[in-house]
């Protein structure tokens, strides 16, 4: 605890001696605090169908699901409130931070995943996707529910790494990057970054370790055979990994890494995954042959983050939304300087 | 067999015109060889099959994917349902079919450009979320006939008709369309005017209820709450074409821009186009014209829907109607922005 509250005194006497070197490090002149203060705002005013409210740059660069639109269209249309969930992800050094929001839009929920860049005091991009219950998010139209009833994101995601044990930024970004090169055309075969007490966290659903019956597309919680879904998500990260299911994923493409974190050992993802539909079933490592009911081609656009401790991945949250089966980005590939 | 045949006539045509390489230089009857070897190569998954040109360009659903991949990496077969309109002049086509994609039917509808024999555009969409194919088996008759002799269907008639349509929708006013008072709708196979029936069929999902896929669907529309007498308690479903468009239940429908891609056959008066319905979500309710409210039927969401459309014509009225639709983000590009 000490040493936490150390470490905070550190980062407001950095805060406080930032303006000093504003003419050399412009990147870091808006802090952890001055960038969670955007988020509130951002969402306050989205809350309040009121970009006037948003401290948004003039020339202020918005996409949602992957299109560019005018700030005022898409959600700013037809949000109804916060839930109760929001995780934050900061990267002070380059002045941005992400969120996964629970949300109210129309007469639905809806899950916000929300990038914005801050540069001179001003909002200058907002890169957000929502998982709408309807539309595009499969069986998992509960996850709004869900993650209200959480209410916050579990405390490991905000504790700082002892100075000591702390990964450099390149670090942190290739073993997040180890999980979509092992989940890609996965053979369970690769290298498999996972801490014991893994868990992942999809649109609002832990989906490893888990007991329960989700209720997921295209299977019957009741057949009489255990659909091999529930089997699979009653295993942890790295058993899920080593059994191979994931071949079904072709590409984890435009694989862009904006927000990293060194104090808290989190690094925040945007990425695309194609499934081209044409391996409607694996074999696993374990010699079992499991249909995957993916037999057309479509595409997952998601945000995904990582808490990783001594090198290995801890706790994932992820939130996707449905593309159009290939679609291209809409942001360049160096998301890390926004540029 | 028949396919391969076909594909070598068609390279032997192809490399006897290279003069011709830039002209629509391909009738009726070479841009019907020239789907059909498209659709035997997808089946083929051999893109090499088709006669395309060096630098063809394709989108899927308006995403620029290569032609090895999409419903070219997944289709089994093709089914017998087709409509064709063909432009010579203009050295285009478009088609709507059933595809089977392992063995399961989908919707494909394709705007293909041939240009000096070669395929230089192909842009599909591929409707995978079809409810069932009962009207899918066989088009009517009206479609593959030509225009009787004496049918006074013009193409600007054509395009007026088309153009006002959708301005019909967008206004909720018929007035502004010309329909044959017999029109009816067909929308991913389902008739969706003249049909009491339509919410029952729309629970009818062939293949069980909840077809086991994650793929983007349109959202669910909302169990029908209202007198089952107002038009917005799906009475509009019995309504022909131009009376659906005055009660106002498509007021959900924000604006249908663009409008592009457009191939006019003069001979059997059949319009098609790239249809863009962007639904804002702006309201979670709508008030019809007899009074009645009408719940948006996707909760106050936005999206977008891709459709392409074919419109036969009968005395310069729309007389039939196909759609064919794919959902995407809304504002999605068409993929095909820098073209026209």
């Amino acid at each position: 605890m000490r040493s936490v509250k150390i470490l905070a005194a550190a980062l407001f006497l950095g805060a406080a001696a930032a303006p000093l070197h504003a003419g050399s490090e412009p990147a870091a002149a808006c802090d952890r605090a001055c960038l969670k203060q955007h988020m509130d705002g951002y969402l306050a005013a989205l809350a309040a169908r009121d970009p006037s409210a948003a401290g948004l740059a003039s020339d202020v660069r918005f996409t949602e699901n992957g299109q560019a639109l005018s700030v005022g269209d898409g959600l700013w249309g037809t949000m109804s409130g916060l839930g109760t969930y929001r995780h934050d992800f900061v990267d002070p050094q380059n002045g941005q931070i992400a969120a996964f929001v629970s949300i109210r839009e129309g007469k639905g929920k809806a899950i916000l995943t929300t990038r914005l860049k801050v540069r001179d005091g001003r909002i200058a991009e907002i890169e957000t996707i929502v998982s709408r219950s309807d539309l595009g998010a499969g069986g998992m139209g509960e996850g709004p529910d869900r993650l209200d009833a959480m209410a916050r994101p579990e405390a490991i995601w905000s504790r700082p790494v002892a100075r000591a044990e702390r990964m450099s930024r390149e670090q942190l970004r290739e073993t997040a990057n180890a999980y979509f090169a092992g989940l890609e055309r996965n053979d369970g075969k690769g290298y498999y970054p996972f801490s014991d007490d893994c868990e992942r966290l999809e649109n609002g659903f832990r989906t490893t370790n888990q007991q329960e019956r989700l209720a997921l597309p295209g299977v019957d919680p009741n057949a009489e055979e255990l659909p091999f879904a529930y089997e699979y998500m009653a295993l942890g990260c790295k058993a899920q990994f080593e059994l191979g299911y994931y071949r079904f994923v072709d590409r984890i493409r435009d694989r862009r890494f904006p927000i990293i974190d060194t104090e808290t050992g989190t690094v925040f993802t945007f990425v695309f995954f194609d499934h081209s539909g044409t391996i409607p079933e694996v074999t696993l490592t374990d010699g079992r042959t499991v249909q995957t009911n993916l037999d057309r081609p479509y595409t997952w656009e998601m945000g995904e983050a990582f808490r990783i401790e001594g090198g290995k991945i801890r706790r994932i949250e992820a939130v996707m939304a449905s593309a159009p089966y290939g679609m291209p980005p809409n942001w360049p590939a160096n998301g890390e300087d926004g540029e | 067999m028949r396919a391969l045949l076909a594909a070598t006539a068609l390279c032997a045509i192809a490399l006897a015109q290279p003069a011709g390489a830039n002209a629509p230089t391909c009738d009726r009857a070479c841009l019907e060889k020239t789907l059909d070897a498209y659709l035997a190569a997808m089946v083929a998954h051999d893109p090499s099959a088709a006669p395309f040109a060096r630098d063809a360009r394709f989108t899927e659903n308006t995403a620029p994917i290569a032609l090895t991949d999409g419903l070219w990496a997944t289709a089994t077969g093709m089914e017998d349902y087709r409509i064709t309109a063909a432009d010579p002049d203009g050295g285009q086509i478009a088609y709507v079919g059933v595809a089977k994609e392992h063995d399961r039917p989908v919707l494909l509808s394709l705007r293909l450009r041939v240009m000096g024999g070669r395929i230089t555009e192909a842009e599909s969409v591929v409707a995978r979320d079809v409810i069932h194919f009962r009207n899918l088996r066989q088009a009517r008759a009206g479609w593959a006939a030509d225009l009787p002799a004496g049918d006074t269907t013009t193409p600007t008639d054509m395009r007026a008709g088309v153009a006002g349509y959708f301005d019909g929708i967008e206004q909720s006013d018929s007035s502004l369309v010309r329909f044959d008072p017999a029109c009816q709708r067909l929308e991913n196979g389902l008739q969706t005017t003249d049909n009491p029936n339509l919410l029952r069929e729309m629970m009818e999902r062939e293949g069980g209820p909840s077809a086991p896929s994650p793929l983007p669907k349109p959202p669910a529309p909302s169990p029908v709450e209202e007198k089952p007498e107002g038009a917005s308690g799906g009475g509009m479903l019995s309504l022909g074409c131009a009376a659906q468009f005055d009660t106002g239940a498509f007021q959900f429908i924000s604006d249908i821009a663009p409008r592009r891609g457009l191939v006019i056959d003069k001979e059997k008066g059949i319009a098609f186009g790239l249809f863009r319905f962007n639904h804002r979500g702006l309201h979670t309710s709508y008030r019809l014209a007899d009074g009645s409210e009408m719940a948006d039927p996707f909760g106050g969401q936005p999206w977008s829907m891709q459709m392409a459309e074919f419109f036969k014509f009968r005395d310069g009225r729309i007389w039939l109607v196909e759609a064919i639709g794919t959902p995407l983000p809304f504002g999605a590009p068409t993929g095909w922005e820098n073209d026209e």
